[in-house]
């Protein structure tokens, strides 16, 4: 009867023990932070513009010779765009590390931490002395939109376009272009 | 006699392997002792219930910046917050379900931040808001309405891992410090009434400029729950008053504000959007705040009390209990720990020149 008893005890264990694996995420490891969001594996960093956008890098932005390729490791793009005007960090609301802003005057660049290192979350065009490298700038008209996005712009007062990882959304007022502001896709 | 032997054979057999699984899950559960310790909110409220004449419900906007010790201190008012991180406004109602299972208060405060999040942000936040409710047909409503996409997906799943939630950190294992035997059993209390005190200062050097949102409307559904919290407050007799805490991140948009305002009016409810109230309440955030303007110092937080508090009593009919032998001798106790906090921290910044946690040890 022991026997039968360990037996029981045994079985039991046994199919908590797999239930548990297999019922909830041996795969998934949501640990403490149970951040789901992962880097889009861009290996690209501040390197030099040589054309125009890449299907693989999303829409990019361009300042001088330094591409900020949304979800891109932060660290090289960051040192390339050289000293901000002013910088602004502040704790992540996904939970890891710190949200942190650099302004440039013209644009902002905002970087997200996962895994200890910070990635390109986003850019916002803040005036007409930056453009996109499609040529969109603040102060364009909703033909310019569709011209650089293909997209139609006419009387909305916003659109959005997505290449891979990243989303470009453009705000428009009396049909000429108030906002663009690039956004990483987790 | 032997089929006796065997039920009871299997009955304790029963009870180690429970009692084993019972142990592991209290092991392996994060005890936000050493990070995330606002994990600890929602939990520790059940010791602090009862006897609360005004409720605090939201977002770190609640919990960082209203001082529950200071409110009774100086208007005799007794209080609570039921904050945790970014507490989703479905979160709010059914901490305000909960809490009705304990209390009824007579005001309860709303910060309307949450307005701006129409759909669950992280799986994370919502075990934060919700593994440390009591058992409940409220928390059962509530880790149904708070599902991510991806616990949606495995709905039966994912409430069996708030039942159980060694099914959710089994793999911990790995992660296990000395904090997760030590505190395995019990933790330490964190919050004062729900306030999360930090005395450290990191002042506002720059706020960057808020990028223009493509729609300012407010998600559907947050309108709802902030109708369910308004009916739930008027069934029960509570008044309901509507706050902007004044911090300054995250940005509140003009346009937010003018449609609390526009709800507030038409449904007859106190709104006050604090951050037009900086300069009367006197905050400086080159000092009353600990991460450059998102959440309030000690000192902010006091400065703020006491402008709410003053607030309180020209708005509501809220009685002034000090001289109450009842709630003189509740409240003593949480001075003390609230002066012994103050000092540990202070002390810890003096000799370390940097907080390394919130009990300044």
């Amino acid at each position: 009867m022991k026997k039968v008893t360990k037996k029981l005890i045994a079985a039991m264990a046994l199919v908590l023990i797999c239930a548990v694996c297999f019922a909830y995420g041996c795969a998934s490891d949501p640990g403490d932070s149970g951040k789901t969001q992962t880097p889009a594996g861009n290996n690209a960093t501040a390197a030099p513009a040589t054309s125009g956008t890449s299907d693989d890098n999303g829409y990019v932005f361009k300042h001088g010779d330094v591409t900020v390729i949304m979800n891109a490791p932060a660290a090289d793009i960051i040192a390339a765009l050289g000293t901000p005007r002013s910088y602004y960090e502040e704790p992540s609301c996904a939970f890891e590390g710190m949200d942190k802003t650099y302004s440039y005057g013209s644009f902002d660049v905002t970087t997200y931490t996962e895994g200890g290192a910070d990635y390109i979350s986003g850019v916002v065009l803040w005036d007409d002395s930056v453009e996109t490298p499609e040529g969109l700038y603040i102060g364009a008209k909703a033909a310019d939109v569709t011209k650089a996005y293909g997209v139609d712009a006419a009387g909305k007062t916003n659109v959005s376009v997505t290449r891979g990882k990243s989303n470009i959304i453009i705000l428009l007022k009396d049909d000429t272009v108030t906002s663009i502001q690039y956004l990483a896709i987790y | 006699m032997k089929a006796l032997k065997i039920i009871i054979r299997i009955a304790a057999a029963l009870l180690v392997f429970a009692l084993g699984i019972w142990l592991l899950q209290r092991l392996l559960v994060p005890k936000y002792v050493t990070e995330n310790e606002e994990g600890l909110l929602v939990k520790e409220y059940y010791s602090y219930a009862g006897g609360n004449d005004v409720l605090f419900i939201g977002d770190c906007e609640v919990y960082s910046n209203f001082s529950p010790v200071r409110l009774w201190q100086d208007f005799g008012i007794t209080s609570a917050i039921r904050g945790s991180p970014q507490q989703l406004i479905w979160h709010s109602y059914y901490m305000l379900e909960d809490t009705l299972r304990y209390e009824t208060p007579k005001v309860v405060v709303f910060n309307v931040l949450s307005m701006k999040y129409g759909e669950p942000q992280s799986e994370a936040y919502n075990r934060l808001a919700l593994d440390g409710m009591k058992w409940s047909d409220v928390k059962y409503r509530a880790i149904k309405a708070s599902m991510t996409e991806e616990e949606a997906d495995s709905e039966a799943l994912t409430v069996a891992s708030y039942v159980m939630p060694i099914l959710r950190f089994h793999s911990r294992w790995n992660e296990l410090t000395g904090a997760d035997f030590k505190y395995m059993f019990g933790t330490r209390q964190l919050s004062h009434n729900g306030y999360v005190m930090r005395i450290d200062v990191k002042p506002v050097d720059t706020i960057p400029k808020a990028a223009p949102l493509p729609d300012y409307s407010f998600a559907d559904v947050c309108w709802d729950y902030l109708e369910k919290i308004r009916t739930l407050c008027d069934r029960n007799g509570i008044q309901l008053i509507l706050i902007k805490a004044p911090t300054l991140r995250p940005h509140w948009y003009d346009e937010w504000d003018e449609q609390i305002v526009k709800y507030a009016e038409e449904k007859g409810l106190c709104y006050v959007n604090i951050l037009n109230e900086v300069e009367t309440i006197g905050i400086d955030y080159t000092t009353d705040t600990f991460d450059a303007g998102m959440h309030l110092n000690l000192s902010g937080a006091e400065k703020l009390t006491k402008w709410f508090g003053t607030y309180l009593k020209a708005n509501t009919a809220l009685p002034n209990h000090r001289g109450e032998a009842e709630y003189e001798e509740k409240w003593i106790d949480r001075i003390d720990y609230y002066n012994e906090m103050a000092e540990a921290q202070a002390k810890q910044l003096s000799e370390n020149g940097k907080l390394d946690g919130y009990w300044g040890d």
